[in-house]
């Protein structure tokens, strides 16, 4: 197998790439041996995109500890500068772009009053003035035109070359991006010109421009509240669209596959053109999003040669709230077993393990010490609780965001309730999935990873294989 | 095996008293109270606690060192009771030495006890680290 | 908790040695007495005892006491034949002897010496089959002086019959008013003596010889005598080693135990309680087929005694099974094992020797004569009426009879217990 690239631009792209991490979190299977996540988005006080980079930082870590073979954690998500094995530390050591020193406004960017006249007259056609005075900071707040120049300029970025450098035959690539937004809209077009040409002067060009690259562009499926003094006004989001439809038709060549997604806007977000409070709540639309990306990797090499593959994405059954029932079986059958899995373990984590002090298991792991001083303990809870990015967060967003997506009830203590709509069917004599039964499962898996030296690996082992388990021989099919 | 008895519970009782009765105690008494209650029944109900309540029967309910200091102090409670039982059994003459002796056989169940979970305590799925 | 529940489930115990004494040889008793010969001396000495005033005597009463016992038996006793002796044996009807007995003796014969009608009976009136009931006051008057110092020798010789046959003879004591003149046998050193008329203030002796094989002796005592007599003494009876035992858990001291359920070895897990003569245990005997004169209280506490080796014991006490059950703070489990027992003798060891070898204890009892017959026995008898209820030489009479018979000359038993230290 090989690696995956992936850019995520702008804000999408980090929300994507945050659903992304949760499934792999979860253990749902990607058939790439690592997978590289690029977080292409100027406006670095984004805070879409700092909890984005929060999470995959911990789930780095989490997967040090976790291997390959715990279930949980499993792919391995690297840093792009991680490629880098003679660390001379060309690029930053983050997943992110390093746009770095364009705390100008676009007017300085493109140097507009050094331009001649005519040239100014032109360009004040092309941009608004909101356009030319605007910080790039934030980044490009729904102008793709303005993204367009800017982006551009990625082309020449250090990152870029490294990631050219590390190119190899077979390797492939996947851009996620929103038609609706700036940095997005403008960028996807750019990035793919680029890496299909073969005489970028990039290391590796020949590779790359014959690399197998997969796409999602998510189209609107969230509104904006209108704000008058707002530079994005999402009911420009549809015409944007339309607009960069049409160009993708007639100027986007070389895509392999190509997803689409999209929603209808029901209650619109806060409007906030970027920064530190462009925070959204995760959506459903991002979490499928994510799923193309695993699927992009399903399709072997002969599949993807020909014509360009269009994907859409439906639901079975509409519905303001999703849960699994309300999926197709494709998709319950790649993500159903791992969330439930992880959400199992998560759950039991949260709310059940620290009352097993003097459990079999618990005292096999020393897990009282563990907890006090293990770091991977500190962040695991930390991966699984923190208020702005674990999983629960997300779980939570979610469940709320609109439309909702609550595949569990997270209000439960009752484990055989666990998932919505599917309650564990019990009895006098099976008492269904309980804290009790857990503990039994996990002294024994205890006992039967002894092979397995590392308590930690050994601990996610145990918490893979015991709801594993459950999931098969007590949950109801999802 | 009959030495071994006499040894532990004279050690800590002394002589048989009255010592008319020396010879049913030495000969039969402590082994057979000893044989029966510090490794038959001593053994028996530390497989089951082991083996049947943190194994057999699917729960980890009873894993907790309290659980096991109760299957103890009712295997010491058993020794005590079968120890004064089988003297009255045996037409032992009655003196505060049936009592010492059954105290003694009580604390030795315990200290059987402890050594049996140590030897067969690892297998155990529930309890294999109780009562540490 | 239940410390009284304990000690009441012992008390009804049955306990499990009724077998304890299962081992024990009853004395030899015989089924049947073929002939009963009751044989009364009818001299004129015996006449005060069958006075023919109206006045009963206890001779009268306890002689008819005696045929009437005698005659009751069927089953035991086939053939019942009655004789007098003067200066022969006569054979005498049975009414005659009645009238005789309860009327008065009215013509009393010629005395013969006690050797005489000894000798007659052993040789004539003894035999397979036979047993002699010879009733007589046995004041014998030896007729020579210098026969005085022969008394022994001349019942030994009289009676040598009796050795070859290999029978026994029971000797019992009476006492009974006496009306009428009693001949003395004199002195010892050789004085005359005269007849007391009127005699006699004191009871007099007369005593009752059953002769005959062992075992119809005994059939013959039970049945003629069946209350005690007030003395008694048997010669010629088989030695048997009498069952005995040490008693586990009664009358004790110190820290032994006994090493199985026989009770002749004692275990004693620290010596030092030997040497300081801190142990003591009681050995129970069944002296029932000894002869009786053996198996008295004061017998064996004047004259057992204990030999050690490698150790030294003493007889602390001798106690009747009885006295020693009411006496003692027994142990219930020792009841049972107590009544297969007629005395206990109770032993103190006060040393040992070597504490690596066991100490072999040996309790033996020598044979000698009955200590009651010191007090039955006088060398005078001529002031009858102060001397009181003596007869004149009884102990060399015994003697004589006892002399008979070699095994009177060796210990009545020789018993061995052993102390070890338990390893």
């Amino acid at each position: 197998m090989s690696k995956l690239f992936i850019f995520g631009i702008g804000g999408t792209g980090a929300r994507v790439l945050r659903s992304f991490g949760m499934l792999m979190a979860a253990g749902v299977g990607i058939r790439a041996d690592r997978v590289i996540p690029i977080i292409v988005d100027p406006d670095t006080q984004n805070a879409d995109l700092n909890r984005t980079v929060e999470m995959l930082k911990s789930y780095k870590r989490l997967h040090a500890v976790a291997g390959e073979e715990s279930g949980f954690f499993k792919t391995d998500i690297s840093k792009l500068a991680d490629m880098d094995s003679r660390g001379d530390g060309r690029v930053k050591d983050a997943f992110t772009f390093d746009f770095g020193g364009i705390n100008q406004s676009f007017k300085e960017f493109i140097h507009f009053n050094e331009m001649d006249p005519d040239t100014q007259a032109l360009v004040q056609l092309l941009y608004t003035q909101d356009n030319l005075n605007s910080p790039l900071t934030i980044g490009f707040k729904g102008s793709p035109n303005v993204g367009s120049v800017v982006l551009n300029k990625l082309i020449n970025s250090p990152e870029l070359r490294f990631f050219a450098d590390n190119f190899r035959r077979g390797d492939r690539i996947f851009i996620i991006s929103s038609i609706f937004g700036g940095t997005g809209a403008a960028g996807f077009p750019l990035l793919l010109k680029n890496l299909r040409n073969p005489n970028s002067g990039l290391q590796n060009a020949g590779d790359i421009s014959t690399a197998l690259i997969g796409a999602i562009t998510v189209k609107p499926y969230f509104g904006l509240q209108t704000e008058n003094e707002s530079v994005i006004d999402s009911n420009a989001f549809i015409t944007k669209t339309r607009d960069a439809l049409a160009y993708y038709k007639n100027n986007l060549d070389g895509i392999n596959a190509l997803y689409y997604i999209a929603d209808n806007p029901d209650t619109p977000y806060e409007n906030r053109p970027g920064g530190a409070s462009q925070r959204n709540d995760a959506h459903l639309v991002e979490l499928l999003a994510a799923l193309s990306i695993v699927d992009f990797m399903e399709y072997e090499e002969a599949d993807l040669s020909g014509n360009t593959l269009y994907h859409e994405y439906g639901l079975r059954q509409d519905s303001p709230n999703i849960t699994f029932e309300h999926l197709y079986e494709e998709t319950t059958h790649r993500i159903g077993q791992q969330l439930v899995k992880f959400m199992l373990f998560a759950k039991y984590y949260k709310d059940f393990i620290k009352e097993d002090a003097g459990k079999n298991y618990y005292k096999a792991l020393n897990l009282d010490s563990a907890f006090a001083n293990d770091s991977f303990h500190k962040e695991l809870r930390h991966f699984l609780e923190n208020r702005q990015w674990g999983f629960f967060a997300w779980l939570d967003e979610l469940s709320r965001n609109k439309r909702s997506f609550v595949p569990f009830n997270l209000s439960t203590s009752d484990l055989n309730l666990l998932v919505q709509g599917k309650p564990v069917s019990r009895s006098f004599f099976n008492k269904g999935i309980t804290h009790d039964g857990f503990v039994v499962r996990l002294n024994k898996e205890e006992k039967q990873l002894s092979s397995e030296a590392n308590p930690n690996r050994k601990f996610i082992k145990m918490f893979n294989h015991v709801t594993e388990d459950f999931y098969n021989n007590k949950m109801p099919t999802i | 095996m009959k030495n071994i008895f006499r040894f532990l519970y004279e050690l800590i009782i002394g002589r048989p008293e009255p010592p008319m009765e020396t010879p049913l105690y030495r000969s039969e008494i402590f082994p057979d109270v000893g044989g029966i209650t510090l490794l038959l029944i001593t053994a028996l109900m530390v497989l089951i606690y082991y083996y049947v309540l943190n194994h057999l029967i699917q729960t980890a309910r009873f894993s907790h060192w309290y659980h096991w200091l109760g299957v103890l102090l009712v295997n010491a409670a058993i020794a005590f009771g079968y120890a004064v039982y089988y003297c009255r059994l045996n037409e032992v003459t009655p003196d505060s030495y049936v009592y010492w002796f059954a105290f003694a056989n009580a604390f030795y169940s315990a200290v059987f006890f402890l050594l049996f979970s140590l030897l067969f305590k690892w297998r155990s799925n529930n309890a294999a680290r109780t009562p540490f | 908790m239940c410390l009284s529940a304990c000690s009441n489930g012992d008390d009804t115990s049955s306990g499990s040695e009724s077998t304890a004494c299962g081992n024990q040889t009853p004395p030899p008793l015989a089924e049947q007495l073929d002939t009963v010969n009751i044989i009364i001396e009818t001299s004129g000495s015996m006449k005060g005892f069958m006075p023919t005033q109206n006045r009963q005597t206890a001779f009268q009463q306890q002689v008819d006491d005696l045929l009437a016992n005698a005659e009751g038996d069927k089953d035991n006793i086939r053939r019942l034949r009655l004789f007098t002796a003067q200066n022969n044996i006569r054979p005498i009807g049975y009414d005659h002897f009645q009238s005789m007995l309860r009327q008065g003796l009215a013509k009393a014969g010629n005395s013969t010496p006690i050797p005489d009608l000894l000798s007659q009976i052993a040789s004539s009136y003894s035999g397979t089959g036979q047993v002699s009931v010879f009733i007589s006051d046995f004041i014998y008057s030896p007729p020579n002086e210098r026969d005085r110092d022969y008394i022994s020798n001349d019942i030994r010789r009289a009676l040598a019959p009796l050795q070859a046959k290999g029978l026994a003879v029971a000797v019992y004591g009476f006492t009974s008013e006496f009306q009428g003149t009693f001949y003395p046998a004199g002195s010892k050193s050789g004085d005359d003596a005269a007849p007391v008329t009127n005699c006699c203030e004191t009871e007099v002796p007369y005593y009752v010889w059953i002769i005959g094989a062992e075992p119809s002796v005994r059939l013959a005592s039970n049945i003629l005598i069946p209350g005690n007599a007030p003395v008694a003494m048997q010669a010629g009876f088989d030695r048997s080693e009498p069952s005995y035992g040490v008693i586990p858990g009664s009358g004790r001291s110190g820290s032994w135990y006994l090493a199985d359920a026989e009770g002749k070895t004692i275990f004693v897990d620290n010596t030092q309680e030997l040497r300081q003569g801190e142990v003591s245990f009681t050995v129970g005997l069944n002296l029932e087929a000894l002869p009786t004169q053996y198996a008295t209280k004061e017998y064996l506490s004047e004259h057992l005694e204990v030999e050690g080796r490698n150790g030294r014991a003493q007889v602390q006490d001798v106690m009747s099974a009885q006295a020693f059950s009411e006496g003692e703070r027994l142990n219930a489990k020792d009841r049972q094992l107590l009544e297969c027992y007629t005395h206990l003798v109770k032993i103190q060891v006060t040393g040992m020797g070597d504490r690596n070898s066991p100490i072999a204890l040996n309790m033996s009892l020598p044979a000698q004569n009955p200590d009651w017959t010191d007090a039955w026995t006088t060398d005078d008898d001529r002031d009858i009426n102060e001397t009181g209820a003596r007869t004149f030489a009884l102990n060399e009479i015994l003697e004589g009879l006892r002399a008979l018979y070699p095994n009177e000359r060796e210990a009545v038993f020789t018993l061995d217990l052993s102390i070890r230290k338990a390893n």
